[in-house]
């Protein structure tokens, strides 16, 4: 009894020594775990006293002793009274014996009841521990952790990681198969490498690196410190007592530059807008065709002229042009400013300069599309004088600009779109350069008609010969006088 | 008739071309750390641009920005060694979009708080943007500001907390109009005018010296002081004039107020003029 007694009583304090221990961990996750009620653990000092071991022993001792004279006293038949009175006498020390130890007794049992929920507990939190030890670890491998979202698959989340990848605006990310799916807290007390979620990010601890939210916000709590950037797409950045260092940014949306559209819907609707953009010019230059060939037909047949009979000509003098251009406005300006009339002409004079510059260009870019238009269709059938001509703009209008529309196309093609922008670019540069100098050469074509010998021949030139009969025609002798020289 | 008719035509057709705009919007915010003095650059191309003192004690700056994807990028950069801050818009540098420029960001817009607690050295470049600055209450310890097609306002309506050291005005097409100018406590202004004029608005008190240095031309620069402050004007005039509404006296080559030798402070005016008038008035703040 005794030794069971006190075997209970070193295992109570054994045990609750121990569980006193394991409070001291703390978790490394911080997600809603109790701390165990160590204070309904009774101390040391209300355990059984070192006196009362001694009064238990003692009895023991003299209950061993009573049970001994009364074995013997029965043994030699000694008297009644005699063994009547050892009787008693053991039955007064059990008493005493269990009054002394049976309080201590259901103590101890509610005692081990309570010891085994402890250790039960601390069973639980040492799993608890090890799994976030474990998803730390993970975790640290991978330092993007995205939070589950409902909304988004994979494919939505891999492609939303790498607009926001190459968004300018945006924060590199990892690829997308390195980042975790699940649920995730920067708790306080806890430190992390760069965080991204997919919804709101709540931070309460420390997070060294970036803090990025996809589709949520990001909120900084009272006492949490982010080393780098935070980022919100598709949220906000909310300060909430935190401390960040780096910037805080929200974006509406990511976009993908131009380099990495390839075929995506957006990259697509890219290639859309500059091919409407291309159309809209071209439309505009056909229209502006028809109205030069309503209104200055002479003047765009003079210009072309000039740039087939002229072209060096012409280049050099749009080169100057272009260069002179600023030059001669400024020297216009001062000009105009040494006199009074001339002053008053000034807000009039600069814009009209403008203007005509831009005349002389469009009417002499589509001089230029003719020429150009003329020697794309010079195998074409044969039509009226205007319809040739016509023609021949819209061809030539139609080759510059489909140099645009090819481009736009070929756009998200990383090396060719570049280079066939800059083709584009070039040759309709020297197309308006050329057409500048020309209509400039030929004072817009209100000059140098002498160079406009005669309109274009919309036939070929078999056409409007006379046909050779095929037997021939005799040469005409020359006539001779005859009359003798004297 | 025909070049009337041709331009029209030019005229209604040229929008069909500007298409394809991608807006995007971006709030940009930096946290204070330290209390040094802080180089701020702000550029911005087109559209609207409003800057003032941020309401929130903890931050450094404060910025949303509306703009054409398409054709800009924001600027919203940060170096803690040198102490210096770039904001705004720049010209995109994606591929072919470096090559087709700004097609006039008109509906883009850009608001920028700045704190008030910090030391600013501050740079602002306006294209084709209307800017309405409220410097008022801030530490502008120097003020930079070019402006190009439209113009700029500049106000102070509380008083600068330190003394404005050096004020540069380079100025472009568009008008610049500065008022409570004696809050700023400014020492010293230069102005490079080009088309726009200048208009310099001093409030109702001044309460150090000023220094105008202008160089102008076909822009107008007009002056506005307290009753209590003397006008010094001292400038090479070419096909311009100077115009003062309130008293003078010429003496040599340079023009002096009445009460230039009474006065409380003094603003000195010198500089060459181009087809600009140089007008000096009494403040009706």
């Amino acid at each position: 009894m005794r030794a069971a007694a006190l075997s209970l009583l070193i295992l109570a304090g054994a045990s609750a020594s121990a569980s006193a221990q394991t409070v001291k961990v703390t978790p490394p996750t911080p997600p809603a775990m109790p701390a165990p009620k160590v204070a309904e653990v009774p101390g040391p000092q209300e355990f059984p006293s070192r006196q009362w071991e001694l009064e238990v022993n003692a009895l023991g001792d003299s209950i061993r002793i009573a049970a001994r004279e009364l074995a013997t006293a029965s043994k030699a038949h000694e008297s009644p009274e005699r063994i009547d009175a050892l009787q008693q006498r053991l039955d007064a020390l059990r008493g005493r014996l269990e009054a002394k130890v049976g309080p201590e007794m259901g103590r101890l049992g509610a005692m081990q009841g309570r010891l085994g929920a402890i250790q039960g507990r601390f069973g639980e939190m040492a799993g608890e521990i090890a799994a976030a030890r474990a998803h730390a670890a993970l975790a640290g491998k991978q330092v993007v952790v995205v939070k589950e979202h409902g909304d988004m698959s994979p494919g939505q989340l891999k492609k939303r990681i790498k607009q926001i990848s190459g968004d300018p605006q945006g924060l590199n990310l990892p690829p997308a198969d390195s980042i975790i799916d699940s649920d995730f807290a920067v708790a306080a007390g806890t430190a992390r490498g760069r965080v991204a979620a997919v919804g709101d990010l709540d931070v309460f601890g420390t997070v060294n690196g970036d803090a990025i939210s996809l589709d949520g916000d990001v909120i900084i709590h009272r006492g949490a410190h982010v080393t780098g950037d935070a980022l919100a797409v598709g949220g906000n950045v909310r300060l909430d007592g935190g401390t960040i260092d780096g910037e805080m940014r929200s974006l509406e949306e990511p976009v993908v530059p131009s380099a990495t559209v390839a075929a995506s819907p957006s990259g697509f609707l890219s290639i859309l807008g500059e091919l409407q953009r291309v159309m809209g010019w071209l439309v505009a230059m056909v229209l502006l065709g028809f109205a030069s060939m309503v209104f200055a037909e002479d003047r765009l047949r003079v210009v072309a002229s000039t740039i087939e009979a002229r072209f060096g000509k012409s280049l050099l003098w749009g080169l100057i042009a272009e260069v002179s251009f600023i030059p001669v406005l400024v020297l216009a300006a001062v000009l105009l400013a040494v006199t009074i009339i001339g002053i008053v002409l000034i807000p009039v004079a600069l814009p009209a300069i403008c203007v005509l510059t831009a005349l002389l260009s469009v009417l002499g870019f589509l001089a230029v599309s003719r020429v150009a238009g003329q020697a794309l269709t010079r195998r074409a059938a044969a039509v009226s004088v205007r319809g040739a001509e016509l023609r021949s703009m819209l061809a030539g209008l139609f080759f510059f600009f489909g140099l645009w529309a090819a481009a736009a196309v070929l756009s998200w093609v990383p090396v060719l779109g570049a280079l066939l922008h800059a083709l584009a670019f070039v040759v309709t540069w020297a197309a308006a350069t050329v057409g500048l100098g020309a209509a400039i050469v030929s004072r817009g074509g209100a000059g140098a008609r002498e160079v406009a010998v005669a309109a274009p021949s919309a036939t070929p030139d078999i056409g409007w010969q006379t046909p050779t009969p095929i037997s021939g025609i005799a040469a005409a002798r020359r006539p001779t006088s005859t009359t003798p020289e004297v | 008739m025909r070049i009337t008719t041709i331009l029209a035509a030019a005229a209604i057709l040229a929008p069909v071309a500007a298409q394809g705009q991608q807006w995007r919007t971006i709030e940009s915010a930096r946290q204070l750390s330290g209390e040094g003095p802080l180089k701020v650059s702000v550029s911005y191309a087109a559209g609207k641009l409003e800057v003032a003192p941020s309401e929130d004690a903890g931050l450094l700056y404060q910025m949303r920005i509306r703009y054409d994807e398409q054709s800009m990028d924001a600027i919203h950069e940060y170096d803690a060694n040198s102490r210096r801050l770039r904001l705004g818009l720049d010209k995109a540098n994606v591929g072919f979009k470096s090559l087709r420029g700004s097609k006039g960001d008109r509906g883009g817009s850009m608001s920028l708080e700045l704190s008030p607690s910090v030391p600013l050295d501050l740079d602002v470049a306006v294209g084709a943007a209307e800017a309405d600055l409220e410097l008022g209450g801030m530490k502008v310890r120097s003020l930079a500001i070019k402006t190009g097609m439209a113009g700029a306002k500049v106000s102070f309506g509380e008083p600068n907390v330190i003394p404005l050291d050096r004020m540069t005005l380079d100025v472009g097409m568009g008008a610049v109009e500065l008022t409570e100018l004696g809050n700023a406590h400014v020492g010293e202004i230069s102005i490079h005018g080009a088309m726009g004029g200048v208009s310099l608005d001093f409030g109702s008190e001044m309460t150090r010296d000023v220094k105008v240095d202008a160089t102008l031309a076909l822009g107008g620069l007009q002056v506005a002081v307290p009753d209590d402050v003397g006008v010094m004007f001292q400038g090479d005039l070419k096909a311009a004039k100077f115009d003062p509404r309130i008293a003078f006296t010429r003496m040599g080559d340079a023009w002096y107020s009445m009460n230039w030798k009474d006065a409380s402070h003094k603003v000195t005016i010198v500089g060459t003029s181009t087809l600009a008038n140089v007008t000096v008035q009494r403040s009706e703040r």
